[in-house]
Formats: structure tokens, C-alpha cells, sequence
């Protein structure tokens, strides 16, 4: 069984609210060992982006809308039962959402992907102040720091946010994701962004977190 | 889906709402359709051009154009946004003297609005769909002299992928339980009409 074959079945039942329906969809999916990147990517993120198209479309009302991001934020923790009792490695990622950004399933999902791939992955949600990530960063000492933004107006303060922690904690690696970056152009771009601050990789797809992940920088442990 | 952010300095936020006002007092659809809810929507949609138009710069076009796919699918034409977006320059331009070109995205936008309207109509069809509407229509609403024009938006709207632009329109400009047979065949008959002469091509 794969999410191709059940993703109709799943996003009928995310639209009816039934949420006892997509929980066996998902049980099911993980009963029968499927990879968990495609859960997370082509059956929760999927299923999210086509719930944004119908409200967008005035398909659903932003009730129904809600439902949805609420009924798929009480399916992510199914997965940790395959996500936890992995064997971690010393390194650790800290995951945040830029100020008055709400958009906060990306993020946990994110810090879950760290997981599956060994890390020790913490998520601070949605909202999160510069003060406070810049604390935490020092608080935690992540290897990894990364920050996400949705909506294109926010991209301001991501660069507040990356100035930030790029200038308390220069040694420490931050990436830069969310649909909002697909928005960026002249000096919010990806590339003006990285160019500003070194440290900082803009990773656009989950592939690319992967390879970010697998690279000779972190499993040599430099 | 929560609302759209506030521009942080208070004569922005007084600028949105004088806007607001603006566009509600001179449209009778607008006012009959939405009522104060809507005025409550149209002010954090301006809250969100101005904040995406002063921060986001080059993308702002695209953020516009999502704009009008979301207003279109709810009975909102994109031309109402053409709209919004100059009345609201001008209330920014009278509420703050000194910001000089800071909120010409706001009419880059609406100009990138009507060329793209005009690539489905013809300046001049469109400009005449609101006497077409009247002469079919002569006596009843006068209250709703732009009935024509919006009609005319929303086909174009649709021929530019906007699913849902027209229905959306049409639920309420031909709600029988809001208007007379003779108002909603004349809305019919020039919704065909129009529908004739828009342009499904895209240069
Ligand atoms: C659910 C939802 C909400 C919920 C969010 C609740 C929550 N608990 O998260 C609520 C109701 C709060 C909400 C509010 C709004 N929303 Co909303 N929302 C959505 C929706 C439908 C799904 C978001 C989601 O969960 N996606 C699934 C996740 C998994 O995907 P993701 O976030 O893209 O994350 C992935 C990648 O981007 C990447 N990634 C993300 N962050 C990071 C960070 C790093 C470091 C890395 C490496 C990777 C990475 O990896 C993730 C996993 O693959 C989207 C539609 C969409 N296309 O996303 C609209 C959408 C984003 N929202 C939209 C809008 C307009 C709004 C509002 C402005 C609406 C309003 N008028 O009030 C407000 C703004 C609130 C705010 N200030 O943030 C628009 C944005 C359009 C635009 N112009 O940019 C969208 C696209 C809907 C649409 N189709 O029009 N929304």
C-alpha cells in the first residue's frame, strides 16, 4: 500500500472531518511499512496544499479549512512510534517559525525529518520572537538552526531573524525554508540571502534537506 | 485562516480604512453583497497590500494576482482590486505627503491588472458592458450601475483561470430570491453576450 493509493480516500475524509477515518488511513499506511518521507510529504503536506487550493478557490469555508490543519496536526505524533526508538547521532537541530508566521506544521515536520535521519530534531512552532530563538540557540547549542517562513510579507523578518542569530551565534549553520522563499526576489532572494550571511543554505525541497543532511560536512563530523 | 497583518504605522491603517470606505460607498454591490463584514475584509486586504507592497517589492505582483484568484472565486472581480489598489494609493499619497514613490507598487499592480483584463476584452467593450446592462435592464436597480461592468470582469477573470469568478458573481446578481425575472434575464443575456467576445487566448 502506498499514499498514491489512499490519498483520494484521506483527503475526502480530512474534508468531511472525520478524523477517526484518517487516523486508520494513516495506521494503516504504517502498518504496512510505508517510507515515512512520502507520509510526511505526499500525505500530509499534499493533502494541506490541496486543502489551501480549495479554500483558496472558495471550494471550503476557512472552517473546514481549520479542521483540517488541526485534525493533521493530531496525526503527526502517529508517526513517532517508527520516529524515536531509532539509533541517534550527537547533533541536533532547532527548528522555528519567523515572527507572526503561523504556519507551523512545516516546521514540526521538519524537526521530525531530523529524527528520521538521526538527529535530534526540536521544534519551537510558530510565532517564535527573535529574542527568544536567539536565547534558545544558546540555551540548546544546535548544530543546525533552521527558520521558516509562509507568506511572501514575512520575508522581512526572516532577514531581521537570520541577522539576528547569524550575529550572536556565527558558528552556527542555519537553513531557510518555506513556501515564502519561492516568493523571494531582489534582496529577499534566496541567493541575496545566503550571499549576506554564509552560514545561512536555503533548502528547497525535502530531497534537498536530505542531501543537506547526508553531506560530508555533517557525517564526517566537522 | 486567521487575518492578514496590520501595517505598523498608524497613518497606513488610516489610509486602508478611508479606502475602504471609499470603495464600499461607491459601489452598491460591494455594500448590498458584504455588507460590514466585508468593509472588515477590505481593510486587512489593504492592511496586506500595503505591507506586501512596502516589504516584498518584486514579488508583489504575484502576491496581487493571488489576491484576485481568492477575491474572484468569492464574487469579487479582479477589477474591484484594480480599484482598491489605486483608491488606496491615493489615501496613502493624502495620508503621508512625504513617502514619495514607496507605494507606487500599488499602481504598477493595478495597471498590471488591466492589461491583463484587457487581454481578454477590449478596452472599449468592457468600458460599454455597464450601459449594455442598462439598456436591457432600464428600470429596475439603478442602484447598481456597475451590475454591467462586473459582469464583464468576472468573464474575464474566469478566461484567465480564475475558476468559479462568474458563478460566484452570478449566485448573487441572479439570486431569484433577490431580484426580478426581468433583471436576471437581462443579466443572462448580457453575461451570453459578453461571453461572446472574450478572448480565451493568452499572449
Ligand atoms: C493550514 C493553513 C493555515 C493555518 C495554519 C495553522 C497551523 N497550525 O499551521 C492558519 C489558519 C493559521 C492559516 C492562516 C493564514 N493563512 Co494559511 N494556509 C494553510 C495551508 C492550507 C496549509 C499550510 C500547511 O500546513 N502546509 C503543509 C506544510 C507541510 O507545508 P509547508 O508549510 O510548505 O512546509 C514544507 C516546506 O515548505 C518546507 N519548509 C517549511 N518550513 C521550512 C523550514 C526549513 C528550515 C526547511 C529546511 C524547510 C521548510 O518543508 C515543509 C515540509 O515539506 C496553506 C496552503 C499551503 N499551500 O501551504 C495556506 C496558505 C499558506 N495560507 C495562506 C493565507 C493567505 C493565510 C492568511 C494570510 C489568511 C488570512 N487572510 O487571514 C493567514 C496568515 C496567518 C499568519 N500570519 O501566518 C495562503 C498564502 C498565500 C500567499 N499569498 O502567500 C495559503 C497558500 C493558502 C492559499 N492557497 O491561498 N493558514
Amino acid at each position: 500500500m502506498n499514499v498514491h493509493d489512499v490519498f483520494r480516500e484521506y483527503l475526502d475524509a480530512l474534508v468531511a472531518g472525520d478524523r477517526a477515518a484518517c487516523q486508520r488511513i494513516v495506521e494503516g499506511l504504517l502498518d504496512a511499512g510505508t517510507d515515512l518521507k512520502s507520509i510526511y510529504v505526499d500525505l500530509f503536506q499534499g493533502s494541506m496544499y490541496r486543502i489551501g487550493e480549495l479554500w483558496e478557490r472558495n471550494v471550503i469555508s476557512v472552517a473546514v479549512e481549520h479542521m483540517a490543519t488541526s485534525i493533521t496536526e493530531s496525526l503527526l505524533p502517529l508517526v513517532y512510534g517508527r520516529l524515536f526508538g531509532r539509533p541517534h547521532v550527537e547533533r541536533s537541530a532547532l527548528i522555528a517559525c519567523v515572527p507572526s508566521e503561523f504556519h507551523q506544521i512545516g516546521v514540526h515536520i521538519i524537526a521530525d525529518f531530523f529524527e528520521l535521519h538521526g538527529w535530534h530534531g526540536h521544534c519551537l512552532g510558530a510565532n517564535t520572537p527573535v529574542d527568544g530563538l536567539v536565547a534558545a540557540v544558546g540555551d540548546m547549542g544546535p548544530d543546525v538552526v533552521g527558520l521558516s517562513a509562509s507568506l511572501a510579507y514575512n520575508l522581512p523578518v526572516l532577514s531581521d531573524m537570520l541577522e539576528a542569530v547569524a550575529t550572536h551565534h556565527p558558528g552556527t549553520a542555519i537553513l531557510l525554508g518555506g513556501r515564502a522563499l519561492t516568493f523571494g526576489q531582489g534582496e529577499f532572494s534566496p541567493a541575496a540571502l545566503e550571499q549576506r550571511f554564509p552560514q545561512a543554505t536555503y533548502v528547497a525541497s525535502i530531497e534537498a534537506l536530505e542531501a543537506y543532511i547526508e553531506s560530508p560536512r555533517w557525517r564526517n563530523g566537522t | 485562516m486567521g487575518d492578514h497583518p496590520l501595517p505598523g504605522d498608524e497613518r497606513e491603517i488610516a489610509a486602508a480604512v478611508s479606502a475602504c470606505a471609499l470603495m464600499f460607498d461607491g459601489s452598491a454591490y460591494l455594500s448590498h453583497r458584504y455588507g460590514e463584514r466585508g468593509r472588515q475584509f477590505c481593510r486587512s486586504g489593504g492592511g496586506f497590500l500595503i505591507v506586501t507592497c512596502r516589504h516584498v517589492h518584486a514579488g508583489f505582483l504575484e502576491q496581487v494576482r493571488w489576491l484576485v484568484g481568492l477575491r474572484a472565486a468569492r464574487g469579487m472581480p479582479g477589477w474591484l482590486l484594480e480599484r482598491h489598489l489605486v483608491i488606496l494609493h491615493g489615501c496613502l499619497r493624502r495620508e503621508i505627503p512625504a513617502a514619495g514613490t514607496r507605494y507606487d507598487g500599488l499602481l504598477t499592480a493595478a495597471t498590471d491588472l488591466a492589461d491583463r483584463r484587457r487581454r481578454h476584452l477590449a478596452e472599449d467593450a468592457f468600458l460599454a458592458a455597464a450601459s449594455r446592462f442598462s439598456a436591457r435592464a432600464p428600470d429596475c436597480h439603478p442602484t447598481l450601475p456597475e451590475a454591467g461592468t462586473l459582469l464583464a470582469a468576472a468573464l474575464c477573470d474566469e478566461a484567465a483561470g480564475n475558476e468559479g469568478a462568474v458563478r460566484s458573481l452570478l449566485d448573487w446578481l441572479a439570486d431569484p430570491r433577490r431580484f426580478p425575472p426581468e433583471w436576471i434575464g437581462a443579466v443572462h443575456a448580457t453575461a451570453g453576450e459578453l461571453a461572446a467576445e472574450i478572448s480565451h487566448e493568452c499572449p
